[in-house]
């Protein structure tokens, strides 16, 4: 009897919730995931580079030899150890050899014989002579930091005209081996065109991020950072100091890594106009240039105090970053406060303040930039005679163009001229081709992520950071096409520096149909809706994409059909479910959640939804769900975070571009059954929806 | 003194059963005078009120306000312009107000205050723009300086007659950013639908305002600069005799004065040209009750310092206009000195029912308005015709209406 009322009991919670406790259909497939080959690729991309046919196979007991030790040297090839041992668990030993300075320059074979126990050999073409090279088989590359690499079935050779040429070969060889350490042998020749190739950094309380930045943007053989500095913890002015202001010992540690890594660091302090930095705690009030305007946007360079206050300040950047270069700023004084009326006009004030601080600069063997804009302004370009002709102009112009006429005019005025462009990549590399076409000195990229930005690069300002790689690209080498995939490039990146990268190998699961739980279409019809903007607004892109065999998204295949959108506060899905539960009762080393919103958040962080990850012991985590930080809009091109994996783009019959994000979640208790996963909505505006999902089992 | 400071301090606090914060935007020191005696006034009027004024820049009130709302220490009374009023309400963070508290300030100024039809500030004072130029130049291009330019269309052809016939800029249009929406607005063509779904400024009309403007542009009618500068660019080629006419607000007629004497000599004020049914965009400036706040004590301070004496009262002090039109008929705004002033003053006045901010509600604003940004440069520089810029960037922000 005992026995037929639990089966009676049974059946009757079978029966009423045995639909609910259905797992959704899924398909078994033995290579749910693949993982993609890794490129075996140099970026920049070389001048020249010629392919072999062998392979030259890094054995797991390496050696190195390099001539010439230096600090920058020593940590790049500090670096390579470590990719190495990553990569094919290679342990790289430094032979402590003998220089071949100290066999006669007149032998050939003596020379190579003290470094052939060497598997990686760095040489300087300073101290190699041409017997040597010789019988490397080695061409020399003689121009400013270039190299050649020559990776043959021997070994690997790196020649560089200096020091920086030694380095940046061994970046190159750094980039080959993350793919593997079985080398295709090849030779590159290798240099830059721009001579100066600056990235545009910040400093702030959050400025350890540099200690991470710096070594990509060297890796990728940029060779200066303009470090903005208007918010240091000042000793000489401490009322000035405010909250999230960077502390001296940090900033110099941003200093010390930008030597270390051959980065010229070049302070940015803007004077004349933004310099609100002056004016913080209501202090210096008096050496406003307008004290009735709402800005406190620019001093007044005819009150003599101004430069009591300021110049102490100049010297202690100067003593920080003992620079060979210092950027004044100057642009846009006008374009906040008007200069009023005095007896000095505007264009001699401006003459007189660069003068001055030019002066103070150039007493301690310091070249002084400015930005262009101020300078080339109607009343004031007639007086750039009048000021120092060894003034180092930076033309900023943020839109792509086939000219870029300032460069010339500046030129033809008799300066020095760096262009600088800002993330448009179109921008990027049309402005450094006009560059090199005119002879410029180089190039900066600017970022402009606030004062205070640090914290928000990977994080909101992400299409700021990944701009680097497409500068890089074209300030080294602006002959060849702009950089593709820069995002990924850098996510891979400072996954790899921040060794947060992990190999996997091929894996099993399940693709999993979510047409039971679906209320929604990536193709829309008269029947069907995607967002209810009917069929020229929908993801049918994505769906006629996933009808491919071979279809992937960052190396996990999706079973794609009708999708789950969730409530929010737009009037057309503000019907949809607020949460929808999915069954899967199944174990899993890892969920691919393949997904997007409905419509964009104007806030970074915005708490969309989560996935309540349910396992069948009754325990549970959540999986939230950030918008623009592991989610974002199906209309979202650009991928504002770091972490966002946006792995699909298409457009919608109209035209519009749209995309996919993918959230790939490592179990943490994969010995625990998955009973269920709830979804669910915060209700915001944007609403989450869940595109694709695979269960992988490992 | 610190003791005796504080027990002031005290004192005066312990004599008020009602207490209200007040924070403003960019007033202090310049007008202090005119703020201290509107709120001696107001407490004049109130026995047992006391407000505690502190005034920010725009920045700080941002952040300020944010932690305010955080801590619930929130103040009663906020002056927030139009976007920060649209985002606040979006936040859910201020209180709405009834249409009863808002029945006599011009509805248009009402209306830009609204986010979802609620709406959410009282409307406390506005800076509408007009055209200010040069008598001379218009003398030189053969133009009669009476007569300015009534309707855009005209603006357009005068400052083409000015470039062709003295090779000076007529004028430069402030078009950068998303201010050609404002453009359209004040041409009488319509931004959104009813609903706020829609993006409706791909119509022909709207392809053939901003095919003029871009022609003009490429042809050489406008500076180089136009897209970038915006009304700093103009006001130094105005002051510098390269521009004939300057459109921006009143309080700069004292910056040419100071600035170019020969020059404000030969400038004339006039009304800017709109359409009978156009909407003039103009910065407007809100007083906002946040959540958390007593509505009653602090809707009876927001109405104070907006009644018609306040409004006159600071229009006296600072080159403000009012936001009803009991204060917008004061006489004040009517009397004529022959001043230029005088003259900016009776032209705006009687455009204050047309004016409004024109900032939209619409969700993300700041994706839309990049979008629509580099949709109108790229028309400027012939990257996409007028049409097809305006039917990509309409598809973009339906997408996300």
């Amino acid at each position: 009897m005992l026995i037929f009322r639990a089966l009676y009991f049974a059946l009757m919670l079978s029966m009423m919730t045995g639909l609910a406790q259905t797992p959704l259909p899924m398909r078994y497939v033995e290579d749910a995931y693949a993982p993609r080959t890794a490129r075996a690729e140099i970026v920049p991309t070389p001048q020249e580079e010629i392919l072999g046919e062998s392979i030259f196979q890094l054995p797991a007991q390496a050696t190195l030899w390099l001539a010439e030790p230096t600090p920058a040297l020593n940590q790049a090839v500090n670096d390579l150890k470590l990719t190495v041992g990553r990569v094919g668990e290679v342990n790289l030993d430094v032979l402590e050899a003998p220089s071949p300075d100290t066999t006669s320059p007149d032998s050939t074979d003596d020379s190579i014989d003290v470094t052939d126990a060497a598997h990686i050999r760095i040489w300087s073409l300073n101290d190699t002579s041409s017997a040597q090279l010789e019988a490397l088989n080695i061409r020399p590359v003689t121009e400013a930091e270039g190299y050649v690499l020559a990776i043959h079935e021997g070994g690997v050779d790196i020649v560089g005209a200096d020091e920086r040429g030694m380095f940046y070969g061994l970046m190159s060889l750094q980039q080959l081996v993350r793919a593997g350490t079985d080398l295709q042998t090849r030779t590159v020749r290798d240099y830059p065109n721009l001579t100066w190739r600056i990235a545009m950094i910040y400093l702030d309380a959050n400025a350890n991020i540099n200690e991470t930045l710096i070594p990509i943007l060297a890796q990728h053989k940029l060779n200066a950072v303009l470090v903005m500095s208007n918010y240091l913890e000042w000793d000489s002015a401490p009322a000035l100091h405010m909250p999230g202001s960077a502390s001296k010992q940090l900033a110099r540690r941003t200093v010390d890594t930008a030597r270390l890594y051959l980065m010229e660091p070049i302070p940015l302090l803007e004077t004349f106009g933004h310099v609100q930095w002056m004016f913080q705690n209501n202090q210096n009030n008096d050496l406003l240039l307008d004290p009735t305007a709402q800005s406190r946007f620019a001093y007044n360079p005819l009150e003599p105090r101004t430069y009591d206050i300021l110049l102490p300040l100049i010297d202690e950047v100067i003593d920080l970053f003992n620079p060979r270069f210092f950027h004044i700023g100057h642009d846009e004084i006008r374009n906040v406060v008007p200069f009023p009326a005095s007896e000095v006009s505007f264009v001699d004030a401006f003459v007189d303040d660069i003068q001055r601080l030019y002066n103070h600069l150039a007493a301690d063997d310091i070249r002084v930039m400015i930005w262009h804009d101020t300078l080339l302004a109607a009343d004031v370009a007639p007086a750039m005679a009048r000021l120092p002709d060894d003034l180092i102009v930076t033309s900023w112009n943020y839109n792509p163009s086939p000219n870029y006429p300032t460069v010339d005019t500046l030129q033809e005025a008799g300066f020095e001229v760096l262009g600088a462009s800002w993330f448009e990549p179109d921008n990027i590399y049309t402005y450094a081709r006009y560059a090199n076409a005119r002879n410029a000195l180089g190039m900066i990229q600017t970022r402009w992520t606030g004062y205070f930005g640090n914290s928000s690069l990977l994080a909101g300002q992400f299409p700021q950071a990944y701009a680097y790689l497409s500068a890089a690209q074209s300030f080294w080498n602006p002959q060849v096409d702009a950089l593709e995939d820069a995002a990924i490039r850098f996510r891979e990146a400072w996954a790899w520096r921040t060794e947060t990268a992990r190999s996997r190998e091929i894996s099993a699961g399940y693709l999993v149909d979510l047409s039971q739980q679906a209320n929604r279409h990536l193709v829309a019809t008269d029947t069907q809706a995607w967002l209810g903007r009917g069929p020229d607004y929908d993801m049918r892109a994505l769906f006629e994409a996933s009808q491919e065999n071979s279809f992937r998204l960052a190396g996990i295949r999706f079973a794609l059909g009708p999708v789950i959108s969730l409530q929010g506060r737009h009037r057309r899905v503000s019907e949809d479910s607020e949460r929808v539960r999915l069954i899967l009762n199944q174990d899993a080393a890892r969920l691919a959640l393949l997904h997007t919103t409905g419509w964009s958040s104007a806030d970074t962080g915005d708490d969309v939804g989560r996935y309540v990850v349910h396992y069948e012991d009754g325990s549970s985590t959540p999986i939230p769900l950030f918008y623009n930080v592991n989610i974002s809009a199906w209309t979202e091109l650009e991928v504002t975070a770091i972490s966002l994996g946006q792995v699909w783009r298409g457009q919608a019959p109209n035209g519009l571009g749209v995309s996919a994000d993918l959230l790939t979640w490592d179990n943490p208790f994969p010995e625990r059954t998955i009973s269920h996963i709830e979804f669910m909505s915060t209700g915001s505006i944007a609403n989450p929806i869940l595109l694709g999902l695979t269960i992988l089992d490992e | 003194m610190f003791f005796s400071l504080s027990f002031w301090l005290t004192f005066a606090v312990a004599q008020a059963d009602t207490v209200l914060n007040f924070w403003t935007i960019s007033l202090s020191p310049t007008f202090n005078d005119y703020i201290e005696t509107t709120l001696e006034r107001y407490e004049t009027a109130h026995p047992g009120h006391e407000v505690v004024w502190r005034d920010f820049s725009g920045d700080a009130l941002y952040f300020e306000l944010l932690n305010a709302l955080d801590s619930g220490n929130v103040p009663d009374v906020v002056n927030l312009n139009v976007p920060l009023v649209l985002e606040f309400a979006e936040r859910g963070t201020l209180q709405t107000l009834s249409e009863d508290a808002l029945s006599a300030y011009f509805p248009r100024m009402v209306d830009a205050l609204r986010a979802a039809g609620t709406a959410y500030a009282v409307p406390w004072y506005i800076t509408p723009p007009l055209v200010i130029y040069n008598s001379q130049i218009f003398e030189a291009a053969g133009l009669d300086p009476d007569a300015p330019p009534e309707t855009v269309a005209q603006l357009i052809t005068t400052a083409q007659h000015i470039q062709d016939e003295t090779g000076t800029y007529g004028f430069m249009p402030n078009v950068g950013a998303q201010r050609m929406l404002y453009r359209f607005a004040e041409a009488g063509l319509p931004l959104l639908s009813d609903d706020g779904f829609d993006a409706l400024f791909n119509s022909p009309e709207h392809v053939d305002l901003l095919a003029d403007y871009a022609a003009m542009f490429q042809e050489g009618y406008f500076p180089e600069d136009v897209l970038l500068r915006g009304y700093v660019g103009a006001l130094e080629r105005y002051n510098a005799g390269q521009l004939a006419m300057l459109i921006t607000g009143p309080q700069f007629l004292t910056r040419i004065a100071d600035t170019s004497p020969d020059i404000y000599a030969v400038t004339r004020v006039a009304a800017y040209p709109l359409a009978e049914d156009g909407v003039l965009h103009a910065p407007l400036m809100g007083l906002a009750i946040p959540t958390g706040a007593a509505l009653d004590p602090a809707l009876t301070l927001a109405q104070f310092l907006t009644n018609p004496a306040s409004q006159v009262a600071f229009a006296e002090v600072a080159t403000v206009y009012p936001t009803t039109a009991e204060a917008s008929n004061a006489e004040f705004f009517q009397q004529d000195d022959g001043s230029l002033e005088a003259r900016a003053r009776r032209v705006q006045a009687g455009q204050l029912n047309q004016a409004s901010d024109l900032t939209l509600d619409v969700p993300n604003s700041k994706d839309l308005y990049e979008a629509f940004m580099k949709a109108i440069e790229a028309a400027f520089y012939g990257h996409k015709t007028p049409q097809e810029a305006l039917e990509e960037v309409v598809i973009f922000w339906n997408s996300r209406l």
